[in-house]
């Protein structure tokens, strides 16, 4: 299961209250307007459409079953949020994130996970996990809660790059 | 193993079963929750949707059943941590180890029937790593076992080098077919 293009629902929640406007290239109500792009990467077709259906309401979403597909998407498209399977066919999870940090922006990453396998990384660039089988709320929450981190990181810096245009 | 014969266990073969198992019950434990967590999914989706419709208020099982499905999802995979964790089997006790000894007792205890002769050069230098002595020793078993299967069947002319290296709290081991022999000057050597 891929798909090439942003599932939006009819009826999207989660609306915010709108912000203020300030001056330059960074404007607080962007903050507010988006609604966060999540991609998904599993490598079970059930797994992968569960999470679908269940991410479906409050994020545009977008699929894949390989940390290669993945990376093409992450190319095409810009993400707030990946959220990806450990073992995958290929690439693993923690490798694919590895090489999102190196992407120009900043993009949060959730690693799930059934495998006893998995250990945190020691170094500082740690993700967010979720052990299968989880609470699809917690999920929610928490996939909201990373594309807000996403956003706002990359606000601060379009604000510090606008900031340091001026100042230059 | 399936006549129901007693099977005869080497000094390492304890801990060896135990780690088979454990991994096997690793992957079973995987696939589980990957369905459970596809159910549980499933289930906050088909209830988010109906609890906007009158057929919810109308059938009060709906939410009953609904809620039957989470609560044996989060019973089944409590059950799989409790009584498929075989992690107790194998209890893994860190210590400083001489992997020299591990070595010795891989030789000693590797099931080598047919085939190549086994020679093991050990280096002089001390060869302390933090490590359990007996995952240690199993290891090197498996490589010294898999480097001399290949040997045998392959019939390969060349050497197979198995090399246990380690200072820190890591420690790997590895073996690499040699096209050619390596010099024998080594300090230590067992056939």
């Amino acid at each position: 299961m891929s798909s090439g293009s942003f599932r939006r629902p009819s009826s999207p929640s989660g609306s915010l209250p709108p912000g203020g406007i300030s001056s330059g290239s960074f404007r607080t109500a962007d903050l507010v307007a988006e609604r966060y792009r999540v991609l998904v990467v599993d490598d079970e077709p059930a797994v992968l459409l569960s999470l679908q259906s269940v991410l479906s309401e409050d994020v545009d979403l977008m699929t894949c079953e390989s940390a290669e597909r993945a990376l093409e998407l992450l190319e095409e498209h810009p993400f707030h949020v990946v959220v990806s399977d450990f073992l995958l066919p290929g690439m693993n999870g923690y490798d694919l994130f590895r090489l999102i940090r190196g992407l120009p922006e900043y993009t949060s990453c959730l690693l799930i996970t059934g495998s006893d396998a998995y250990e945190q990384p020691r170094d500082k660039e740690r993700h967010y996990v979720l052990l299968k089988p989880f609470d699809p709320e917690r999920l929610i929450t928490l996939v909201v809660q990373l594309g807000r981190v996403a956003q706002m990181k990359r606000a601060v810096r379009r604000l510090g790059t606008s900031v340091a245009g001026k100042v230059g | 193993m399936g006549d129901g014969a007693p099977v005869e266990l080497d000094s390492l073969g304890a801990a060896e079963l135990a780690a088979v198992a454990e991994e096997v019950a690793s992957v079973l434990r995987h696939d589980l929750r990957n369905k459970l967590a596809a159910i549980r999914n499933a289930s906050f989706y088909i209830r988010r949707r109906l609890a906007k419709t009158e057929t919810w208020s109308a059938d009060p099982r709906l939410e009953e059943l609904s809620g039957v499905i989470q609560r044996e999802a989060n019973a089944a995979n409590e059950l799989l941590d409790e009584r498929l964790g075989l992690g107790h089997l194998f209890a893994r006790a860190v210590a400083r180890t001489d992997a020299r000894e591990c070595v010795r007792q891989a030789i000693a205890s590797a099931r080598i029937q047919q085939g190549p002769a086994l020679r093991v050069d050990l280096e002089a230098g001390t060869g302390e790593v933090d490590a359990d002595s007996t995952e240690l020793a199993l290891a090197i078993r498996c490589l010294l076992e898999n480097a001399c299967r290949c040997c045998g069947t392959s019939k390969a002319t060349g050497w197979h080098t198995a090399e246990v290296n380690g200072t820190g709290k890591d420690w790997r081991s590895w073996q690499r077919c040699l096209k050619r022999r390596p010099p024998i000057d080594k300090t230590e050597s067992m056939s």
